[in-house]
């Protein structure tokens, strides 16, 4: 068997063979992030395997009337289930055991996730529009989830939203990372997202999993680290009754231990540990500001990094044009 | 209990009994009359920045000073758009003042004069600023030149001999003329810089502000102070001259002679004890003429500098020495301070938009220079010229005291400065027709004993923070800059202390520090400072700064971030709560307290707030 159909994270550079997101991470890597370890499944491997199915598929969405739901859910139905009864050979599948098992030599949990080509670029949003599977352990849950990544390019949302778009359907690649089982997690955002001020990083944080954070269930902590002084500027601690762990099959809402409902979720070292990353945030999201999702779980991982779109595109304010002119403007403005 | 959005009117102030006459201390064109008008109407605000007690009659000059010379600066000579000067009125003893804006209608023309005037200063300045220590210099030096020993029997050959042509009973008159003259004269120097010069700081911290919504005022501070500043001299002259001490091998000698003057005779009896006294003396006039009181340095006749009190000097001298026999080293590390601010100012220039990268150069380029005459001119006008304005006229009043003109010497500070003239007239009339005796120490006996009463009775009596109604909000850029006045704290005054355990102030200097609190309101107090004690004052003074190694933290009444307070904390590192109006009162000595400097909130942990 050709081992090259399995690339490692750091080195799936390619946006056109590992998709959007497998590449997204692995410029993290090369910017100097952590990001928990991983391989890809690259669209070489949909192509081999799964071509015919994904003609099919593309063809019978092609020629119906996707605009109408029943016909859509109808024909959604049938091509996820000619990808998902491939059959893969023995000798891949033997590769991916061996890859699996030196991601997770003790039977860790992983995460697999679709990486279409298109997805997570800069400007086109289908963040979402795909499956994840976490917590896989074992090489058959592996394939399970490959298959149904791959399966997941005709799921009724992905068919709508292309639709919507006109965006073409293309091959998929597959993510298979470690899954980071968050004591706390967050977003750092290298500017404050409140009043665009750039000479301060904000982080907002919670217990668990970053998800209820992100999609604004929940009310994070939010610290403010001043990037030229290295201070912190601002500390709100939350009340943080609920959070959101991977129980071992999925993600489940528990109760915070009454100690930590309104203790900060993060340290002064990991406050310090993500401030010490923003240079290489920056490189990553192209030189400007911008945002990045990470978990800690004794040790800092970052899972996704976006460039930041508000306080960017907007134009400084003109300075006076001369130094008396701001001094006249100053003493008569009145505060 | 509705409270009153209002503060008291001049005219409903209470005058404690026994002061009903408070107004014949005072110039009759500086105190509130208790009649209706615009200044019963008006709203006021205590001065107690710069005068928080009850004034005696001579040191009215001190705020009459600063009255006509601001005023002009602002109002006449350089148009600041939206500021006329700062009246003043007197009330039960205490200062009260209000800004007066400049019509709406003249700001537009104001602005073009203003920028035209103050671009001349700016682009000259550093200049008319080397031409301005000089006119200070001169100013000083003839004030130290007037003279007032007590009249001769005989008038001297050289009256005679060099034809001069005058009696020393007209050059009394001359002198006194010229030293108050001369002290209304360096206030207009006071202000020939001062507003210009904050405004340039102002703008800066503006423009920093726009650029950088969430800063920290204290970031701003740092990017600008750090400077080696004239202001800083009188410490490094004690550290010099402990070093010194040390070189000679004369130190434990130091450390053991606890009375200046035997100390001094002592020393002068070896070769090494001679050079230092020597050194001494080269220093001691004019880099301890500083100030010792704690607050608005120069601001009453009663205020001592170090010069005057030799013995603190030679106990930060004592204490110099014996660290760096411990091996420590005491300088002020000039270096670090300036690779930090330089620090500090390259990475927020690093964060900008490469359009506005010019002005903050520019802004910042001029602040810096701004702040040289904004930290110096406290060492030249308050410490150097005041301390030589009342030195004489301590020598004035001992002198008549002498003559018999006066009682005694103190008796000279409850006359009005034009009474102190009536005085010198009848006094060197009397000398001049050796006539038996004057009539002024009768005249002036019932009276000064009248007056030291009301003073006495003024002083038990506290005073509302601000008089009127107050204005919906507080946007005159004056108040805000220089008293630190604003919206907020006129509501807090208006909803009286908040009680509680929490007083607030402004973050001076970051960090957080738990210790017990030390009360100290004058130097004598600085020798129960204990390792680790939380310095609570009104204010420090450059005099002070050998006790700052030795504190877990400052909290001070009166000062903004570019206080002496916060910039010396900031320097050593100490955190630093300042502006806090009332925790002198409110903290008692050895009650634990915790001081955030970051926040600018000083907590009492133990027993109740006063």
């Amino acid at each position: 068997m050709d081992a090259s159909y399995l690339e490692a994270l750091a080195d799936a550079s390619d946006t056109a063979c590992v998709g959007g997101k497998a590449r997204g991470l692995s410029d993290m890597i090369r910017c100097g992030l952590p990001v928990p370890p991983g391989f890809v499944v690259p669209v070489a491997a949909f192509e081999r395997f799964a071509a015919d199915a994904f003609e099919r598929g593309t063809a019978a969405v092609a020629g119906a009337d996707t605009t109408d739901a029943a016909t859509r859910v109808a024909v959604g139905e049938r091509a996820r289930a000619g990808l998902r009864d491939v059959t893969l050979p023995d000798d891949f599948v033997a590769d991916l055991a061996r890859w699996l098992w030196k991601l997770a030599p003790e039977g860790e949990p992983v995460a697999v996730r679709s990486s279409a080509v298109g997805e997570d670029g800069a400007t086109t949003s289908f963040a979402g529009e795909h499956d994840s599977y976490l917590g896989v352990r074992t090489v058959d849950e592996l394939v399970d989830a490959l298959t149904r990544c791959w399966a997941s390019l005709f799921s009724d949302r992905a068919i709508a939203y292309r639709a919507r778009s006109g965006l073409p359907v293309a091959p998929m690649s597959v993510v298979v990372q470690r899954l980071v089982l968050a004591e706390s997690a967050g977003v750092l955002m290298s500017l404050n997202p409140a009043t665009g001020d750039r000479s301060v990083a904000v982080v907002e944080s919670v217990w668990g999993l970053a998800e209820p954070l992100v999609s604004g269930r929940a009310t994070p902590d939010r610290f403010g680290i001043d990037l030229v002084t290295g201070g912190v500027r601002f500390r709100e601690i939350a009340d943080k009754p609920t959070f959101e762990r991977f129980d071992g099959s999925g993600v489940a809402e528990a109760a915070t231990p009454r100690e930590r409902m309104s203790s900060p979720s993060l340290g002064e070292a990991t406050l310090a540990d993500l401030r010490s990353y923003l240079p290489a945030l920056q490189r990553c999201a192209g030189g400007g500001p911008s945002d990045a999702e990470f978990a800690y779980d004794g040790s800092l991982w970052f899972v996704q990094v976006r460039p930041e779109t508000y306080w960017s595109q907007r134009t400084a304010t003109v300075p006076p044009p001369s130094v008396i002119d701001a001094i006249v403007s100053a003493v008569t403005t009145k505060r | 209990m509705t409270k009153s959005r209002q503060f008291p009117r001049p005219d409903e102030v209470p005058v404690p009994s026994g002061a009903e006459d408070w107004r014949s201390l005072y110039n009759w064109y500086h105190v509130f009359d208790g009649q209706p008008g615009p200044d019963a109407d008006g709203f006021w605000f205590q001065d107690a920045l710069h005068h928080p007690d009850v004034m005696r009659p001579y040191d009215e000059i001190q705020c009459e000073c600063w009255w006509q010379a601001l005023g002009a600066f602002n109002t006449r000579i350089f148009a600041v758009p939206p500021a006329f000067g700062v009246d003043q009125r007197i009330l039960n003893g205490y200062l009260y003042v209000t800004p007066v804006p400049a019509p709406q209608e003249d700001i537009e023309a104001r602005a073009e004069l203003f920028a035209e005037r103050a671009s001349h200063y700016y682009d000259n300045w550093d200049d008319i600023y080397a031409e301005w220590k000089t006119k200070v210099v001169v100013c000083l030096d003839r004030i130290k030149a007037t003279s007032f020993a007590p009249l001769p029997v005989v008038e001297d050959a050289s009256v005679v001999t060099e034809h001069t042509g005058v009696s020393s009973g007209y050059r009394m008159i001359a002198d006194y003329d010229q030293l108050v003259l001369t002290m209304y004269e360096t206030y207009q120097y006071h202000f020939e810089f001062l507003n210009i010069g904050y405004a340039a700081y102002l703008t800066f911290f503006e423009f920093v502000r726009a650029q950088f919504p969430d800063i920290e005022e204290q970031s701003i501070a740092t990017m600008v102070s750090g400077l080696w500043v004239d202001l800083y001299r009188p410490d490094d002259e004690m550290k010099r001259l402990a070093k010194l001490a040390v070189s000679l091998d004369i130190d434990d000698q130091i450390a053991a002679q606890t009375v200046p003057e035997a100390l001094f005779t002592q020393l002068r009896a070896s070769a090494a004890g001679g050079e230092w006294v020597a050194d001494w003396e080269a220093t001691a006039d004019p880099w301890f003429m500083i100030n010792t009181d704690s607050g608005h340095p120069g601001g009453y006749s009663g205020s001592r500098t170090l010069f005057e009190q030799p013995e603190l000097a030679l106990d930060a001298i004592r204490s110099y020495a014996a660290q760096l026999r411990r091996g420590e080293t005491v300088d002020r590390p000039t270096a670090e301070i300036i690779a930090n601010r330089d620090r500090v100012s390259d990475g927020y220039r690093g964060l900008l938009a490469d359009e506005v990268v010019p002005q903050f150069d520019a802004l910042l380029a001029l602040a810096r220079k701004v702040f040289v005459y904004i930290e110096e001119h406290v060492l030249y006008i308050e410490h150097w010229m005041w301390a030589a304005f009342w030195g004489k006229s301590r020598e004035l009043a001992a002198t008549l005291t002498e003559m018999g003109v006066l009682d005694e010497a103190e008796d000279m500070f409850y006359l009005r400065r034009y009474e102190v003239m009536e005085t010198l007239y009848d006094a060197v009339a009397t000398w001049s027709v050796g006539s038996a005796r004057g009539r002024s120490a009768d005249h002036w006996r019932p009276i000064v004993a009248k007056r030291r009463a009301i003073v006495a009775a003024l002083e038990t009596q506290p005073m509302p923070p601000a008089l009127g109604r107050p204005p919906e909000a507080v946007t005159e850029p004056l108040t805000q800059m220089l008293w630190g006045i604003t919206t907020q704290s006129v509501e807090q005054w208006l909803d009286g202390d908040a009680g509680g355990n929490v007083i607030t102030g402004k973050a001076g200097s970051p960090g957080v520090v738990v210790g017990p609190a030390r009360v100290v309101t004058d130097v004598a107090g600085l020798a129960d400072v204990a390792d680790g004690d939380i310095l609570v004052c009104p204010a420090t003074s450059p005099a002070w700064s050998p006790v700052f190694a030795r504190l877990g933290a400052t909290v001070s009444d009166i000062g903004g971030i570019m206080s002496h307070t916060a910039i010396v904390c900031r320097e050593y590192g100490l955190p630093a709560v300042v502006g806090t109006q009332n925790a002198c009162r409110r903290i008692k000595t050895g009650q634990l307290i915790r001081v955030d400097g970051t926040a600018g909130t000083v907590t009492i942990l133990e027993g109740d707030a006063g």
